[in-house]
């Protein structure tokens, strides 16, 4: 009933009036549509656009049926396993925002103006106050600014690490602060979000996290378990029960990780930058308890075969350390012991589930200086590619001087699908060992397709979906029609369901607002679909009776036996009501579409 | 210049393009489609002030313009009917009504389409009857368009033209072959009787 609701309301927002938004794309298309659009008008004139629109839109209200597409044949109550990311977000608003330069400013003695003036240099150079990434790490407050700064004008933001204890307690203190209605917290962490909306849609779903507290777990439904690993066995929690743990005979809650989530509106400003789109930037921060200490000081890791090895604590006390991987910790005297969990466990992990949709993920979780922890995740890999579920990763991003080689060594022939972001995607196909050319000539959403049939291809994956902000890209190998058909409807419907839970957890009465969203349709997607299709038909050689069967359909099958079917889904995303916090919704689609591919 | 309620075309460019239409093929497409611009810029796009049930939207055609555009209606290129058909939804106004409704019966179904589009905008009661028929098409997409084209032309409308719409709307509400049309019919209906069509569910599902 609960389901057939949210369902529901999907449907009222497909039957919003679309004639206000068809003109104003096909106005857009014409006045800014570009060379390829001009072309597509040229050969087959205006009306073409309307079709194409026509078809979209229909395509996407019969994606949003009350019928959930499985209960159109795809596979029945699947079984699905996300792991391993949960994360407590804590959003701060425009308005909290705003305070956020003169507030840091006060802090290290500087006017406002002079403040964001040396944020603006280190935004300009991109680099921090220790001449790395601001993309990666920041330092102080004045780097936390500049990062906000860089990605206004570099969107998608990414997720940099809060670097010290100073920071992050300056921050919490700023957090502090805030009027209430400016600090808002929400569940995040694609796993976790994933398996609720999974699970609120009829999936057998569960996620697993190392840490699960109180704060987490009163963000959840009653739907969603948390597999809990126990020496030697496996269980299956309700995900509203928080995780405890034992420490000189007393019982303790696990530690929450959080994050701090910086949101805006396009055309926001400080001082005199602009933020080109809407987003947010999401300052990450380890795990940390709640009472300002732990238990423990130090960390032994224990390998599947051989001796503990002694890891490096982190610097404040009351962090904790959080790995990928499923991992079995306890705490015995002053000792946080962390074991991954055996061969025959990840086995029986995987045996239990259709699908295992792994997220947190990246060529740094492999990279050789993180030595035996992540040796004990490729083993893992290995147990639980054997056992035939169904792996798919959300693979995370890459800084500059990381390499492609560790992730394909781990993870090559092993994994089936992934799921990356468009932005991601760039930074990994331009990495030293992985430098993908692509045609200087064609549009960039062909670039980004020839960049992510070169990372399918280094990956040895079958299924790769690329999200994006105007067009998602979905390569399957060997793709047949049907398969690509139900791409783009899962794709579809699964973008309706993640714009309900992102309003869900941003409101409270959200469905009066989710009534009310509407245009979907989205120039820019189809402007992408566009050039891409054109792009692709020259490539192939191919005429405009193909361009138009494309274009229509969304999809081109493989032009080889080893090739990939591709799928071109134009974002039909709607405006947003201000302030609202769309952070992972990239990942949440492709979890969600993954399961509703039947793939 | 010709006004038209709160639109200006420049008339000398209709007839500039209408002139270019005795080219044949991709000259004429071109033409067709810098017509359609035109109307696209002269409609606005906040706004589109289209014709209701009763009233049809004015055209910014001259009769010497409409001749020669009706030219292209027996060209054998499906492409440049359909594009024609375009044209007259954004400009033909009442002028072009018996036209599109000869167009909204095109073998080829891309045609029928932008044909019952542009009746859409253009409205009047000889549109509502071509869409009617329309709504019984062969192809699905042709269908839902049509419904969805009557329930927003009676919106709000009373009177005895309703209800034959009303009629059609409720037997392909029953009968359609498509779940897809059906529910078209039905939201049609539900904006026919002037309800409010978002309806927001009395309780809030739990969170997700």
């Amino acid at each position: 009933m609960i389901l057939s609701d949210k369902l529901r309301i999907l449907r009222l927002i497909s039957e919003q009036p679309f004639e206000e938004q068809e003109a104003e794309v096909l106005r857009r298309l014409c006045q800014e549509g570009g060379l390829y659009t001009e072309r597509l008008i040229e050969r087959l004139g205006l009306s073409q656009i309307v079709l194409l629109l026509s078809q979209w839109h229909a395509r996407f209200r019969k994606s949003l049926s009350p019928v959930p597409p499985r209960g159109r044949g795809l596979k029945p109550r699947p079984t699905v396993l996300c792991a391993f990311t949960s994360v407590l977000d804590r959003v701060v608003d425009q308005a909290g925002l705003s305070r956020l330069l003169p507030w840091a400013a006060g802090v290290m003695g500087l006017s406002p103006d002079e403040f964001l003036s040396r944020a603006a240099r280190r935004a300009r150079s991109g680099r921090n106050a220790q001449g790395g990434s601001l993309s990666a790490i920041v330092h102080d407050l004045l780097d936390v600014v500049a990062a906000i700064l860089y990605f206004f004008r570099r969107p998608p933001a990414l997720k940099p690490t809060i670097g010290n204890l100073t920071l992050r307690h300056q921050l919490e203190a700023f957090l502090a602060e805030l009027p209430p209605g400016q600090l808002r917290q929400v569940l995040g962490g694609a796993s976790a979000v994933a398996a609720e909306i999974l699970a609120e849609l009829g999936v057998e779903a569960r996620f697993y996290t190392m840490y699960h507290s109180p704060a987490q777990a009163r963000r959840h439904g009653p739907l969603a378990r948390r597999l809990e690993l126990e020496p030697g066995q496996i269980a299956y929690r309700p995900a509203q029960r928080s995780g405890t743990y034992r420490a000189a005979g007393l019982t303790f809650d696990h530690p929450t990780a959080s994050s701090i989530a910086f949101v805006y509106q396009a055309g926001f400003t400080l001082g005199n930058v602009q933020a080109d789109q809407a987003d947010g930037v999401i300052f990450r921060r380890a795990p940390q308890n709640k009472n300002e200490e732990r238990p423990w000081d130090q960390i032994w890791l224990h390998p599947i075969r051989g001796q503990a090895v002694t890891l490096s604590a982190p610097d404040a006390e009351d962090e904790w350390l959080w790995l990928p991987g499923f991992v079995h910790w306890w705490v015995e005297g002053s000792i946080l012991h962390l074991a991954f969990a055996d061969e025959e466990t990840v086995r029986r992990i995987a045996a239990e589930h259709h699908y295992l949709i792994l997220s947190g993920l990246s060529p740094a979780t492999f990279a050789p200086g993180e030595g035996l922890a992540a040796r004990e995740l490729a083993a893992q890999m290995c147990s639980l590619a054997e056992s035939g579920a169904i792996l798919h990763l959300e693979l995370g991003g890459a800084a500059s001087e990381e390499t492609i080689a560790p992730l394909a060594e781990a993870i090559g022939g092993l994994v089936p699908s992934a799921g990356i972001n468009d932005n991601e995607l760039a930074l990994l196909t331009s990495l030293s060992d992985f430098r993908v050319p692509v045609s200087p000539h064609r549009s960039a959403v062909f670039q980004r397709y020839q960049r992510a049939v070169a990372l399918a291809q280094r990956l040895g994956l079958q299924r790769l979906y690329v999200h994006g902000n105007d067009v998602d890209l979905i390569l399957r190998q060997n793709g047949s029609p049907e398969a690509m058909r139900r791409e783009i409807e899962a794709d579809l419907f699964a973008k309706g369901v993640v714009v309900l839970a992102i309003l869900q957890r941003s409101l409270e009465d959200w469905p009066s607002h989710a009534i009310q969203l509407a245009p979907v349709l989205l120039w820019k997607g189809f402007q992408a679909l566009i050039a891409f299709t054109w792009d692709l038909v020259d490539q192939r050689g191919q005429d405009e009776a193909l361009f138009k069967e494309l274009v229509e359909t969304g999809y081109a099958l493989a032009d080889s036996p080893e090739g990939y079917a591709v799928a071109v889904v134009p974002v039909m995303w709607p405006t947003l009501p201000p302030g609202i916090y769309p952070g992972g919704a990239g990942d949440i689609c492709s979890s969600v579409s993954l399961v509703y591919t039947g793939f | 210049m010709q006004n038209v309620g709160m639109y200006t075309v420049n008339q000398h460019e209709i007839t500039r393009w209408v002139n270019l239409l005795e080219e044949k093929g991709a000259a004429r497409l071109r033409a067709l489609s810098h017509l359609g611009r035109i109307g696209i810029q002269a409609r606005g796009y906040r706004s589109l002030r289209r014709g209701s049930l009763c009233t049809p939207a004015h055209s910014f055609l001259t009769p010497a313009n409409l001749a020669q555009i009706l030219e292209a209606l027996s060209d054998p290129a499906p492409v440049v009917r359909r594009e024609m058909a375009f044209v007259l939804g954004e400009l033909g106004g009442e002028t072009a009504i018996s036209t599109l409704s000869r167009l909204a019966a095109d073998p080829n179904a891309d045609v029928r389409l932008i044909a019952v589009d542009a009746l859409a905008k253009i409205g009047g009661l000889q549109a509502v009857q071509a869409l009617s028929q329309a709504a019984h098409d062969d192809n699905e997409l042709v269908r839902a368009r049509a419904v969805h084209a009557l329930g927003r032309l009676g919106r709000g409308e009373e009177g005895p033209e309703v209800e034959p719409i009303r009629e059609t709307l409720t037997r392909i509400r029953e009968g359609d072959a498509s779940a897809y049309v059906r529910d078209a019919a039905r939201e049609a209906l539900v904006a026919l009787e002037g309800e409010e069509v978002i309806e927001v569910p009395t309780r809030v599902p739990e969170p997700l």
